[in-house]
């Protein structure tokens, strides 16, 4: 299990079809305005302030509506009263659904409680992100998701120490791999395995009692993968949009140039195991 | 009973590939016939295997999984693509390859019976 989104949940219950889902999700797309949308519409801001506010927006990790106050384009006023107007029209998927005739009220109230029982297993753990640390609720899944996937994907029991912030040279023990993101959000996720955990790892996901370098290599790249693709997913439910690149290895240590990085060790019954996040 | 519907595996990663592998062999009714570890060699690998079931990652180097699923489509109308990938929960890419053509989206890390249940329904 992975988050998901509330459509794919239907669609893999069998409530609704594939073509249902696009169908409702195009006619929800149509009828749901950015606020944004409501601030040009209403002639408070021009289209330029709103890239502008949303590319604060992006670097900052706010809302549309602190960004904008931040600039000096709206009011907190203004902001507040397009925040209600665009709550009061919000058409969400299962209303879609409804108003297409796909499936009844009844069905969708229905699913959407076991959804929600469902994703409970995923919602963010309290951790610790030092104050210097930008967009710290999304760092913070980064840790969080690591604990979480490791033992449903790799069977490690694992604990999170307490984080720290490194500059310079990154030490990177381990069989090591890298993710980058684009798009909305820039950073990369390193994650380092002592190669015992990573044993650990396979023998769970492949009973391979034997694993190759190379297929312990790829067992960390995978997992890597697979907490990034869950983070985008985590991004995308408070929609935010980003891409993954594929998983690479690297070396021995990463030389951070100007950047810094978020670095928590993962304690496990195995050893430990670091996380780290570029910023 | 028919001979077994042919699955074509897409994933850079061996460790997704083996997993299925595993998984799929134990379902009666399905075979593995082969690994693509990119999306152009999946559009090669489909010519040339003619699978009745494609296993496709999105996030690929050299071609991704809504690409090559694209290819796939132009080449044969009524081929059976399912997307398995760490963005199987991203409501955009969901969306997006269901757009393209695939017929479910499985999100990483899945279940076997997700995967059971998803082939025996296509």
């Amino acid at each position: 299990m992975a988050i998901q989104f509330f459509g794919q949940y239907l669609l893999s219950k069998g409530i609704i079809t594939a073509k249902q889902l696009v169908d409702a999700v195009e006619y929800q797309e149509s009828h749901n305005l950015k606020v944004g949308d409501y601030a040009v519409q209403k002639g408070w801001i021009p289209a330029e302030g709103v890239r502008k506010i949303t590319h604060l927006q992006q670097t900052k990790d706010v809302k549309f509506g602190e960004a904008a106050v931040e600039l000096g384009l709206l009011t907190k006023k203004q902001v507040e009263e397009l925040l209600t107007a665009q709550k009061n029209d919000h058409l969400y998927l299962g209303d879609a659904l409804v108003h297409k005739g796909y499936a009844s009220k009844e069905a969708i109230d229905k699913a959407l409680a076991g959804f929600k029982e469902e994703q409970k297993a995923f919602a963010p753990g309290k951790i610790d992100i030092p104050s210097e640390v930008p967009l710290p609720k999304l760092n913070a899944a980064f840790f969080d998701l690591t604990q979480k996937l490791l033992l449903r994907m790799g069977g490690v029991e694992a604990k999170l120490g307490a984080g720290k912030v490194v500059s310079g040279k990154l030490p990177t023990p381990g069989i090591v791999a890298q993710v980058g993101f684009s798009g909305g959000f820039h950073t990369n996720y390193i994650v380092c395995v002592p190669d015992g955990i990573a044993r650990k790892m396979a023998k769970h996901m492949l009973d391979l009692k034997n694993p190759s370098a190379e297929e312990l290599d790829d067992v960390v790249k995978e997992f890597a993968n697979v907490v990034c693709g869950n983070i985008l997913a985590r991004l995308a439910q408070e929609g935010k949009q980003a891409e993954i690149a594929p998983p690479e290895r690297l070396g021995a240590s990463t030389d951070l140039g100007r950047d810094k990085a978020l670095v928590f060790p993962v304690v496990t019954p195995d050893g430990e195991l670091h996380v780290a996040v570029i910023f | 009973m028919g001979s077994p519907k042919k699955v074509l595996l897409v994933d850079d990663s061996i460790t997704t590939a083996k997993q299925l592998e595993q998984i799929i062999s134990g379902f009666s009714g399905f075979q593995v016939v082969g690994h693509a570890k990119n999306g152009a060699e999946a559009v090669k690998l489909y010519k040339t295997l003619t699978p009745d079931v494609v296993c496709m990652d999105i996030v690929m180097p050299l071609m991704d999984g809504l690409q090559a699923t694209r290819a796939i489509l132009q080449f044969d109308q009524n081929a059976k693509v399912v997307m398995i990938s760490s963005l199987g929960g991203v409501g955009d890419k969901v969306v997006e390859a269901l757009k393209v053509g695939a017929k479910n989206v499985i999100a990483k890390p899945f279940e076997p019976e997700k995967i059971r249940s998803t082939l025996e329904t296509l």
